[in-house]
């Protein structure tokens, strides 16, 4: 069970690369011309937030780079812990926070989906 | 069980053998300082629920060199991660594992040429990666630090 | 010809205070002298304290693992000139405990290869104890673990793991390596309980690909190959597609009044020890498949 755990990192890692990269250049002065925050604006990320397709890729994506991060920090912590109840422990305080962090990160999306 | 005698978290580079045990390493530092930024980020773009003015000055106090250095580091991180990220799906799956062979003296390294392949094939994708994500965003940080 | 000097920085590990100390030797190199008969050397000429481990002195035994210039290696099969350095340190194997000077404990490591069945698995058990026939496998079937069944156990590819420098649970390059050679062989028949022993965060799972054992390897063993291999099993298996062939039926069988050359040694002759045929019953239930 806990090996096939790391598949999904590999699964969740092949989408990442594509979603990063659309995510990497919204920001990049290729497409952005004067400044880092300019595109960033909030008139800029309203307009971009009310589509719906956006908000869609925003969900997939968050949820994706917490999966992987959540399996990859685990697996590291892993080798540290090796006794049955720490993994365990490792778990379930890993999966708290993280869920938390994805509730957190679910504000915005949510908050713009409204209008 | 004892630990005695284990390398611990120096275990990652040490020894360092071949130059995939340095993408290891790096493919771990990378992997934790983004899920760091990960963090970050989430706490700041949740500012946006708080209204306009939070958001703008947000984005205002991001807006220093530190954190444009910071940001520049993050993404060498991503393109990083990413460019070994394939090498690793595609190797660490044996989706293109070559075939074992009988061993003959002096045993040089097998299979080792294939991985050479794909240690390359990397740092090319990496390459590629820098040069449109990144080496812009560089010099026109240079020219904003310049002035 | 010159005579040149090398001088061995030995990183000695001490029991009795549980630190490591470092001694220099200075020692007069010959063209072919390997690092282990310049440990030899010391230990003939300078200082009879030194301890180490070695026993065949030609790549067989794998006994005279060390850690040279912060690299695992084999110091018999190392030859001094070849590293082109002044000054060598040598250092137990890493990730082993330390028994005492340059001796590293093989106990984990041991306990490892014994937990992924180093033996064949087969559902005829009693033909496998009292054997009537052979077990039939052609070339390209040897072929496919012969890589793997080269291994000497010397313990470098462990050493230089990366996985195994933090987690003790973690079966090590090695073990995982042997596992693939016996889950390949044509003959052998517990495919299924081997691909269970692999397919955990402390067995396969566990490998984050660095290669250093496959680098370190002095056999040509290849140890990232078998782990990769046996994922590629693993993930197929999940998948429901098809893993192993079946294992091949035996050789057919001799004709009834051909003497099988199997039952031609004879009975064993009568203990002249006294304790010994306890022992030889000890040893027997470890080594017969019907009482495991």
């Amino acid at each position: 069970m806990n090996g096939r755990i790391r598949l999904g990192i590999y699964f969740s890692g092949a989408l990442l690369v594509v979603l990063v990269l659309i995510h990497l250049s919204l920001f990049s002065y290729w497409f952005v011309e004067e400044g880092y925050y300019t595109g960033m604006s909030w008139e800029a990320v309203s307009e971009r937030m009310n589509s719906i397709l956006w908000d869609a890729f925003y969900l997939v994506f968050l949820t994706t780079v917490m999966a992987h991060s959540y399996i990859g920090i685990r697996n590291i912590l892993f080798e540290y812990i090796t006794s049955e109840g720490g993994r365990r422990l490792i778990t379930y305080a890993l999966a708290l926070i993280w869920i938390s962090a994805y509730i957190y990160g679910l504000i915005p999306i949510i908050a713009s989906a409204g209008g | 069980m004892s630990k005695k005698g284990r390398k611990g978290i120096l275990g990652w580079i040490i020894p360092i053998t071949n130059i995939e045990r340095l993408l290891y390493s790096l493919h771990r530092i990378t992997g934790i300082g983004l899920t760091l930024y990960l963090f970050i980020h989430i706490y700041e773009t949740s500012m946006r629920a708080l209204g306009r003015e939070t958001w703008i000055s947000t984005s205002e106090f991001l807006d220093n060199p530190v954190f444009h250095i910071g940001l520049l580091l993050v993404v060498l991180a991503a393109i990083f991660h990413g460019a070994n990220g394939i090498r690793l799906i595609l190797q660490e799956l044996g989706l293109i594992a070559p075939k074992p062979t009988q061993p003959v003296y002096p045993y040089r390294k097998y299979h080792r040429e294939r991985r050479v392949y794909m240690v390359t094939i990397t740092m090319l994708i990496l390459g590629i990666g820098v040069a449109i994500f990144a080496l812009r965003d560089f010099l026109i940080l240079l020219e904003v630090l310049g002035k | 010809m010159e005579e040149k000097k090398v001088i061995f920085r030995l990183r000695r590990y001490d029991p009795e205070t549980g630190g490591y100390r470092e001694d220099r030797y200075e020692v007069p190199v010959y063209r072919g002298m390997t690092v282990l008969d310049g440990l030899i050397w010391i230990k003939e000429n300078l200082d009879r304290t030194v301890s180490y481990r070695a026993s065949c002195r030609m790549g067989l035994c794998g006994s005279c693992g060390m850690t040279v210039n912060g690299r695992p290696t084999l110091t018999c099969e190392t030859q001094i000139l070849s590293l082109e350095r002044d000054e060598l340190t040598i250092e137990p194997l890493y990730n082993m405990e330390p028994v005492r000077d340059l001796v590293a404990d093989f106990h984990q490591f041991f306990k490892n290869q014994r937990a992924i069945k180093p033996y064949l698995i087969r559902r005829d058990i009693e033909e496998q104890v009292e054997p009537t026939r052979e077990y039939l496998q052609d070339p390209e079937e040897w072929n496919l673990y012969i890589q793997f069944a080269m291994c000497i156990t010397c313990g470098l590819c462990y050493s230089a793991c990366p996985t195994t420098a933090t987690n003790e649970k973690y079966l090590g390059p090695q073990a995982l390596a042997n596992l693939f050679r016996f889950y390949i062989d044509s003959r052998d028949e517990g495919w299924e309980e081997r691909l269970a022993i692999a397919d955990s965060l402390d067995g396969v799972w566990g490998c984050h690909l660095a290669t250093g054992c496959s680098e370190v390897c002095p056999k040509g063993v290849d140890p990232a190959l078998a782990i990769q291999l046996l994922r590629r099993e693993i993930l197929r298996k999940n998948l429901g597609r098809k893993t192993r062939r079946e294992a091949r039926p035996l050789a057919p069988l001799l004709p009834p009044e051909e003497e099988s050359p199997y039952r031609a040694f004879g009975e064993a002759p009568e203990f002249t020890v006294e304790g010994a045929e306890e022992a030889a019953e000890k040893f027997n239930i470890l080594h017969d498949p019907r009482k495991r």
